[in-house]
C-alpha cells in the first residue's frame, strides 16, 4: 500500500521548548489512523508540520512522497482545523464558503470557477445534508452545522486525504457523534483519514489504527487488536 | 440641464462618486481582514507627508499629495516585510510607521511656520476643490479596484476568512495583501482630498459598516456598501450646497447616520 503520509525521525521545538524528539509514523492509503494526546503534547504543531506550515529542525516529513513545503497537489489534501475563528457576522454563505475550497485544485494566479466546480459543491452539501442551509450565513449555523460545512469545504476538491485537527472540539455529543458516523463513511468511500484528538474513548469507536503522542509516537496499534487492559493503560497515559 | 450645474459641482459630484465607489470596494476588506484602523493609520501617514511636501515646496516645487501618496505606498511595502521578515503583526507595524509619520509632520510643521494655515485645508478637504485630475485618478483607481475584485475577490474573502486555508490552497497570501495595502494607501490620500485627513477613514470605512449589518453574502456586502457610500456623497453635496455647510462633515454624518438606522433596524 502507498503511503499518504510520513515522518521519520522528526524533531520539532519552540525555541528552548522541546516539542517532539525523533517521530516516527506512516499513514497508508485507505487507513482510518487517530492520533491522540494529552493537552500541549504537541498534537497541531504535529498536524501544521504534516501541511508545510512549520518545518522541522531535524528529520523528514512526506507528503504523498513529497516535501509538504514543496507540495503542490493540495487538491488531494483536505484540512479540517480545530476551531476557525471568524465574526459571526462575516459575509459568507454556505456555498461561497464551499466553493472556495475549488481553488486548491486552480493553477495560476487567476482563478474562476468552472461549472464542474458548482456542481460538486452542490453534491457535497446534499452528500452531507446540508443542502437546505445552502444560502446561510455561515456564522448563523449551530457549531455542529459550521463543523460540517468546513468538513464540506474540505471535501469539495475530491480529496484523497483528510487532515482533521480535533474536528468536534467544540460539538455536543450528537453532533459529534453524527461527525464521526460521516467520516467513517467517507473513509468506506476510499478516503484516508488522520484524526487528531484528545478524546480517546470516541476515536476508539470509530479509527482503525490508534497513535499515542507524547514527545514522539508511544504506541502504534490496530484498535481491533486492542485489549481492555491497553485500553486501560492507554487512557492513563493521556 | 447640465449647463446649469458649476463646473465645480461637476468636478464634485463626479470625483465624489468615484472615490465614493472605489472606497467602498476597499472598505469591504478593510472590514472583513478586520484592519478598521487601518484607513486612520494611513491617514495619519499621509499627514506626514504632506507636511514633508509642505516643507519642501518652500525649496522646490512639490505636489504634498505626491509626497504623501510616496509616503503611503512606501508605509505599505514596509508593513509587508516587517511581517514576512520579522513577523511583526500588521496592526503594530502601522502603529509604529503612522506614529513616525505623525511625529515627523509634527515636527515639519513646528520648523516651517509659514504653511502653517496651509495644513487646516489637508486636515478637512474640500470636495468643492477638487480639480479634473483629481476625478480622472479617482475614476481610473475606482475601474483597477473594480477589475481587481472581479479578478481577485475569491481569493482576497478566503485569505480574509482564513489565512492559513488559503495558504494551504496555494493562493499568495502576501502579495495579496501587499496590492491591498497599496491600494488602500492611494484611497486614502484620495479620500482626503474630499473629506480630510481627520475623517478620511469614516468615509473609507461607514459604508461597508452599515452594508456588513444588512448583507447575506459577499456580493451583496459589495453592492450594498458601494449603494451606501454613492448614497452618502449624493446626500452629503446637496445638503452641502442648500445648508452652506462642509461637505466632508456632511458626507460622513449622513454614513453615521445610515449606520445608526440600520443597527436599530437590526436590534429589532
Amino acid at each position: 500500500m502507498n503511503k499518504v503520509l510520513e515522518f521519520k525521525n522528526v524533531e520539532f521545538s519552540y525555541g528552548q521548548k522541546e516539542v517532539f524528539n525523533s517521530v516516527n509514523f506512516s499513514i497508508f492509503e485507505g487507513e482510518f489512523v487517530a492520533l491522540v494526546g494529552h493537552n500541549g503534547a504537541g498534537k497541531s504543531t504535529l498536524a501544521k508540520l504534516s501541511l508545510g506550515l512549520l518545518r522541522p529542525q531535524k528529520g523528514s516529513v512526506f507528503l504523498f512522497s513529497y516535501d509538504p513545503t514543496k507540495f503542490s497537489q493540495w487538491q488531494k489534501v483536505g484540512y479540517v482545523p480545530q476551531t476557525k475563528e471568524f465574526e459571526l457576522d462575516f459575509p459568507i454563505s454556505v456555498f461561497e464558503l464551499v466553493l472556495l475550497g475549488n481553488l486548491k485544485s486552480k493553477k495560476g494566479f487567476f482563478k474562476f470557477y468552472s461549472k464542474e466546480d458548482v456542481e460538486r459543491a452542490n453534491n457535497v452539501l446534499k452528500m452531507l445534508n446540508l443542502e437546505k442551509f445552502k444560502d446561510n450565513k455561515v456564522g448563523e449555523l449551530s457549531g455542529g452545522q459550521r463543523q460540517k460545512v468546513f468538513l464540506a469545504q474540505a471535501l469539495v476538491s475530491n480529496p484523497q486525504f483528510l487532515i482533521l485537527d480535533e474536528p468536534t472540539a467544540n460539538l455536543d455529543f450528537s453532533s459529534e457523534n453524527l461527525f464521526y458516523e460521516t467520516l467513517l463513511k467517507l473513509n468506506k468511500n476510499k478516503i484516508t483519514i488522520f484524526l487528531i484528538s484528545h478524546d480517546i474513548g470516541q476515536v476508539l469507536n470509530y479509527a482503525s489504527r490508534i497513535l499515542v503522542l507524547n514527545k514522539k509516537i508511544i504506541f502504534d496499534k490496530s484498535t481491533a487488536e486492542l485489549s481492555k487492559e491497553q485500553i486501560l493503560s492507554l487512557v492513563e497515559k493521556i | 440641464m447640465i449647463e446649469l450645474i458649476p463646473e465645480f459641482l461637476i468636478r464634485a459630484i463626479l470625483g465624489g462618486f468615484f472615490v465614493a465607489l472605489a472606497s467602498s470596494l476597499v472598505g469591504v476588506f478593510l472590514i472583513l481582514r478586520r484592519m478598521v484602523l487601518f484607513g486612520d493609520g494611513f491617514s495619519h501617514i499621509a499627514f506626514g507627508g504632506i507636511a514633508l511636501g509642505l516643507f519642501l515646496s518652500a525649496i522646490f516645487e512639490f505636489d504634498p499629495y505626491s509626497i504623501a501618496v510616496l509616503f503611503s505606498l512606501l508605509a505599505a511595502f514596509s508593513i509587508v516585510i516587517l511581517k514576512e521578515k520579522f513577523q511583526i503583526k500588521n496592526d503594530i507595524a502601522l502603529g509604529v510607521l503612522f506614529s513616525f509619520a505623525l511625529s515627523l509632520g509634527i515636527i515639519l510643521i513646528s520648523l516651517g511656520g509659514g504653511f502653517y494655515s496651509d495644513i487646516h485645508s489637508y486636515l478637512f478637504g474640500n470636495i468643492l476643490l477638487l480639480d479634473w485630475s483629481d476625478v480622472i485618478l479617482a475614476a481610473i483607481l475606482a475601474l483597477v479596484l473594480s477589475v481587481l475584485i472581479y479578478l481577485f475577490g475569491k481569493q482576497l474573502v478566503f485569505a480574509s476568512f482564513d489565512e492559513v486555508g488559503a495558504k494551504i490552497a496555494g493562493i499568495p497570501t502576501s502579495k495579496l495583501n501587499l496590492i491591498f495595502l497599496c491600494l488602500s494607501a492611494i484611497l486614502v490620500v484620495l479620500s482626503i482630498r474630499i473629506v480630510g485627513v481627520l475623517l478620511a477613514s469614516s468615509f473609507i470605512i461607514l459604508p461597508p459598516a452599515t452594508a456588513l449589518l444588512v448583507a447575506k453574502n459577499f456580493n451583496s456586502m459589495i453592492f450594498y456598501s458601494t449603494v451606501f457610500a454613492l448614497l452618502a456623497v449624493a446626500v452629503g453635496l446637496v445638503l452641502s450646497y442648500y445648508f452652506d455647510i462642509a461637505a466632508g462633515g456632511a458626507i460622513v454624518l449622513f454614513s453615521i447616520a445610515l449606520f445608526l438606522f440600520f443597527s436599530f433596524l437590526k436590534k429589532n
